[in-house]
C-alpha cells in the first residue's frame, strides 16, 4: 500500500509539473484559451487518475478498470490536443511545418484511441500494467519535449536556470514514476526508462555548457560551429529508445505491435518537427543577423556619406540634442570652433562626445526664442580665448524633438575689414578736406578781388578752379554720406515727425535753387506722421529735388507730394525733364552712373546723390524706383514705412 | 566801441587753413585776428588778452579742439567769449555733439568765406 501511495505520489507530481510548465509556455507564447483549457483540462484528469489509483478504486483484481481508463484517455486526449495547439500556433511556421504538425496531432490522438479501443477489447486483462506505463510515459514525453523545443530555441530560457531545473526535475519525476509502475508489474523493463531521461538530462548540461563563452572560443578554435544543432538531436534520440523497447517487449498480439509501431512513428515526427523547428528558428536568426549586420553597414556608410558632404561645405554645422549635447558635427565647425585636436574629432553618430566647451553653447544659447531660431544673427563668441564674431542660423532638425541644428561661419575677419575700409574711407575724406578748405577758401578770397584787380581771362580761371573746388567738396560729402549708410555706422536716429514738414523743410531749403532756374516746387504733402530718421528722408528729398531741377527746363513746375499706402507712406518727387531711357531706370541708382556722359548738367553732380537716396530709403525697409511720366518728364518714387518697428517685428513674424 | 575791431582767436593746426581764415576774416570781415597754431598755445594766449569770438577747430595734435574748450572753461576763460568750431566732420552726430559743448556754431570744413564771415558776425550779435 504504501509503494502504491508513494508512487502515485511522484508520478502526479512529476506529470502535474510538467503539463504545467506548458501551460506556462503556452501562455507565454500567447496561445488561444483554447490551449490553455485542454492543457488544465489534462492535469486536472491526472490528479483524478492519481486519486482513483490511491484509494484503490482503480483496479479489479490487479488490473486496472473502467474509471482508471476513462481518467488516461482524458488527460492523454486533452494533452494531445493541447500540445497539437502549441505545435500548430506556433506564429510564422512554413506550410510543411503546419502539415507536420497536423500529422504528429492526428496521429497522436489516433494511437490514444487505438490504446483505448485494444483495452476495450481485451478487457480488463487485456491491457497490463507495462501498457499503461508506456501510454503514460509517451504523453508525457510528448508534454516534456513539446515543452522543450519550445524554449530550446530561445536563449532566453537558458540563461533562466530555474525554469531548467523545473524542467529537469519534472522529467526526472515522471521517470522515477514509470519505473516504480513497470518495476510493479515488469521488472526487467527498468533500464530502458532511465535511458531516455539520463540522456535527457546529460544532454540538457552539455546544450547549456553550449552558449558559455568558452564553449563559443572552443567552438571557434576547432571549427564546430554545427556541434550544438548536433547535440540538439542527439538529446531527443533515446527517447525513441523507449517506444522501440516497448514495441520489441509487446510482439504478442498485432493489435498491440500496431499501437507500438503507431507510437514509434509518433515519436520519429515529433523528433524530425522539433529539429525543423529549431533549424527554422535557427535560420530565421542567421537571417536577422546578416539583415542585421546589412542594415548596420548601409547606416554606417550613410553616415559617412552625410560626413562628407557636410565637411565640403565652408560653413560650420552642428546639431545637437535638448541638452546642447553634439550630435554631429562637420570639419569646418571644428575648424571654426577650435575644437581641432580636441575629443570631438570623434564622428561616431552613436556616440556622441559629452563636452562642455563654451562655444557650442553660446551658438544655441538663445536670448529671445524666437528671435534666434530661424533668423541669420550675428553672435559674439570667445573662442580659445579671442572673441569672434559668428553668423549664425539656428534651426529645429523637426518639430517633434528638440534637437537644432546651427549653420555659421566666421565673419569677425570680413566685418573687421568691412569696417577697416569705411574707417579708411572716412579717413581720406577728413584728409582730403583740410587742403580742400584752403583752396576754396583762397579761390573764393582772390575772385573777391581784394587782393588787386584781376585780369577778365583769369577770372574765368578762377570761376572755374571755385566751380570745380565746388564739386569736389560735394563729392567729398557724398562719398562720406554714402559710406555712412554702409555698414556698422548705419545707425539711425528714429524719431515721430510729419510727411507735411519734411517735405515742407526740403522744399524751402530747395526754393532759392529752383529760384535760380526759375522753376517752381509744388507740394502736397499729407497729415500722416512717420517714425524715420528725420535728417535722412529730409536728405532723400533734397537729393531729388536737387536732381529734378538739374533736369528739368526753366519755368516748369516740380511737383513733391505724399500719400498714405497701407504700412507705407509713398513720396514722389516728379518734373517735367526729358525723361530717362527705359533701359536706364534702374541703374541710375547705382553709385556713379550717368544716364549720357556728354550732358553737361551732370557734371555738376557727384554721381552718389540716387545711391544714396537708394540706401537711405533700403535702411528704412523701403524701395525707391524711377517712372517716365507721360507725355515727357520723370518721377522718382519711394517708400517709407510709417513705423519702421512694425515693419520689422512683422518681418520677424513671417520669417 | 565802434572804432576797435572785433578781436578774434583762430586756432588750427594746419598753416594753410590758418592763412587762408585769417585773410578771410581779415580781408571780408574786418576783424583783428590772431591765430594759434594748438590748444596750449591759445590757453596762453586767452590768459593774457581777452577776445570778442574763438574760432577753433575740432581735430588737432596733442590736446582737440573740445580738450581746448574743457580746460578755457574750467579757467573761466570762456565766461564772455562765445565761441564757433570749425570742423570737417560734417555728420549730424558730431555736429550735435560739438553744440552740446556750448559751441555758438559749428561750421563745416570747407566753408564759403562770405559765409563764414556772416556766421561769425550773427554770434558777435552785430552787422554791418
Amino acid at each position: 500500500m504504501l509503494e502504491k501511495l508513494l508512487m502515485g505520489m511522484v508520478m502526479v507530481a512529476g506529470t502535474s509539473i510538467a503539463v504545467m510548465m506548458l501551460r506556462v509556455r503556452a501562455k507565454s507564447l500567447g496561445h488561444h484559451r483554447l490551449t490553455y483549457l485542454c492543457l488544465s483540462l489534462s492535469s486536472f484528469a491526472l490528479v483524478a487518475q492519481a486519486g482513483i489509483e490511491l484509494i484503490g478504486l482503480g483496479h479489479e483484481s490487479g488490473h486496472p478498470n473502467e474509471l482508471v481508463h476513462a481518467s488516461t484517455f482524458t488527460w492523454a486526449l486533452t494533452s494531445a490536443i493541447g500540445i497539437a495547439f502549441v505545435l500548430t500556433r506556433r506564429p510564422a511556421s512554413s506550410k510543411f511545418t503546419r502539415i507536420l504538425d497536423v500529422l504528429i496531432a492526428c496521429l497522436g490522438v489516433f494511437s490514444l484511441i487505438w490504446t483505448m479501443a485494444i483495452s476495450r477489447i481485451f478487457g480488463t486483462a487485456g491491457l497490463r500494467g507495462v501498457d499503461a506505463a508506456l501510454v503514460m510515459g509517451t504523453c508525457a514525453f510528448i508534454a516534456t519535449c513539446t515543452g522543450l523545443s519550445l524554449t530550446l530555441s530561445r536563449v532566453a530560457y537558458w540563461r533562466a536556470p530555474p525554469t531548467m531545473i523545473v524542467h529537469i526535475a519534472s522529467s526526472l519525476l515522471i521517470a522515477t514514476a514509470q519505473t516504480l509502475l513497470v518495476v510493479h508489474f515488469h521488472s526487467s523493463f527498468e533500464l530502458s526508462l532511465w535511458i531516455p531521461y539520463s540522456g535527457v538530462l546529460i544532454g540538457l548540461v552539455l546544450f547549456r555548457f553550449t552558449y558559455s563563452r568558452r564553449f563559443s572560443n572552443f567552438a571557434r578554435h576547432f571549427r564546430i560551429n554545427r556541434f550544438r544543432e548536433s547535440l540538439g538531436f542527439v538529446i531527443y534520440l533515446p527517447f525513441l529508445i523507449f517506444p522501440v523497447v516497448g514495441l520489441l517487449i509487446n510482439h504478442d498480439h498485432l493489435l498491440l505491435t500496431i499501437r507500438n509501431v503507431l507510437f514509434c512513428s509518433l515519436v520519429v515526427l515529433l523528433i524530425v518537427r522539433i529539429r525543423l523547428f529549431e533549424e527554422v528558428a535557427h535560420r530565421r536568426s542567421e537571417v536577422l543577423e546578416r539583415r542585421i549586420n546589412q542594415r548596420t553597414n548601409e547606416l554606417a556608410q550613410a553616415h559617412t556619406l552625410v560626413l562628407q558632404i557636410m565637411d565640403v561645405a565652408e560653413d560650420g554645422m552642428i546639431a545637437v540634442d535638448g541638452g546642447n549635447q553634439p550630435l554631429i558635427l562637420n570639419k569646418s565647425a571644428r575648424t571654426i570652433l577650435g575644437l581641432v585636436g580636441s575629443k570631438l574629432t570623434d564622428q561616431t553618430i552613436d556616440d556622441p562626445v559629452r563636452i562642455d566647451e563654451n562655444p557650442i553653447r553660446d551658438i544655441f544659447a538663445t536670448t529671445d526664442e524666437s528671435q534666434a531660431i530661424g533668423s541669420r544673427i550675428q553672435k559674439e563668441i570667445m573662442i580659445r580665448g579671442r572673441p569672434r564674431t559668428l553668423e549664425v542660423l539656428v534651426r529645429r532638425i523637426d518639430q517633434t524633438t528638440d534637437r537644432l541644428v546651427a549653420v555659421f561661419r566666421d565673419v569677425t575677419d570680413d566685418l573687421s575689414l568691412l569696417q577697416k575700409k569705411s574707417r579708411f574711407i572716412s579717413m581720406v575724406s577728413h584728409e582730403i578736406r583740410t587742403p580742400l578748405t584752403s583752396l576754396s577758401g583762397s579761390l573764393s578770397l582772390l575772385k573777391t578781388g581784394k587782393f588787386g584787380q584781376i585780369p577778365p581771362e583769369a577770372g574765368h580761371m578762377i570761376d572755374i578752379a571755385v566751380m570745380s573746388t565746388d564739386r569736389l567738396v560735394r563729392l567729398v560729402n557724398d562719398v562720406l554720406l554714402f559710406n555712412r549708410l554702409d555698414g556698422e555706422q548705419s545707425s539711425v536716429n528714429l524719431q515721430s515727425t510729419s510727411v507735411e514738414s519734411i517735405i515742407g523743410e526740403a522744399i524751402d531749403s530747395m526754393q532759392p535753387l529752383a529760384h535760380s532756374q526759375r522753376q517752381t516746387i509744388e507740394a502736397d504733402g499729407c497729415a500722416e506722421s512717420v517714425f524715420v530718421d528725420r535728417d535722412r528722408v529730409h536728405q532723400v528729398l533734397i537729393n531729388l529735388i536737387q536732381n529734378a531741377t538739374k533736369f528739368s527746363p526753366s519755368l516748369s513746375i516740380i511737383r513733391v507730394s505724399a500719400h498714405p499706402s497701407g504700412e507705407f507712406v509713398l513720396f514722389e518727387v516728379s518734373d517735367d525733364g526729358r525723361g530717362i531711357p527705359e533701359a536706364n531706370l534702374e541703374s541710375i541708382f547705382e553709385p556713379f552712373y550717368q544716364v549720357d556722359g556728354s550732358d553737361s548738367r551732370t557734371q555738376s553732380g557727384t554721381g552718389l546723390g540716387l545711391a544714396i537716396c537708394r540706401g537711405i530709403v533700403e535702411l528704412h525697409g523701403g524701395r525707391i524706383w524711377a517712372e517716365n511720366r507721360i507725355p515727357h518728364g520723370t518721377s522718382v518714387k519711394f517708400t517709407i514705412p510709417r513705423d519702421i518697428r512694425l515693419m520689422r517685428s512683422s518681418d520677424e513674424k513671417v520669417a | 566801441m565802434s572804432g576797435a575791431p572785433d578781436r578774434v582767436l583762430l586756432v588750427d593746426d594746419d598753416p594753410a587753413i590758418r592763412a587762408v581764415t585769417e585773410a578771410t576774416l581779415r580781408v571780408i570781415g574786418g576783424f583783428d585776428v590772431t591765430s594759434a597754431p594748438g590748444g596750449e598755445r591759445a590757453i596762453d594766449i586767452c590768459r593774457e588778452q581777452g577776445f570778442d569770438l574763438l574760432l577753433i577747430d575740432v581735430m588737432m595734435p596733442h590736446i582737440d579742439g573740445p580738450a581746448t574748450i574743457r580746460a578755457m572753461r574750467s579757467e573761466d576763460l570762456l565766461d564772455s567769449m562765445p565761441f564757433v568750431f570749425l570742423t570737417a566732420k560734417v555728420d549730424s552726430e558730431s555736429r550735435h555733439a560739438l553744440l552740446s559743448l556750448g559751441a555758438a556754431r559749428v561750421i563745416a570744413k570747407p566753408f564759403d568765406p562770405a559765409e563764414l564771415v556772416e556766421q561769425i558776425r550773427s554770434v558777435m550779435g552785430r552787422r554791418n
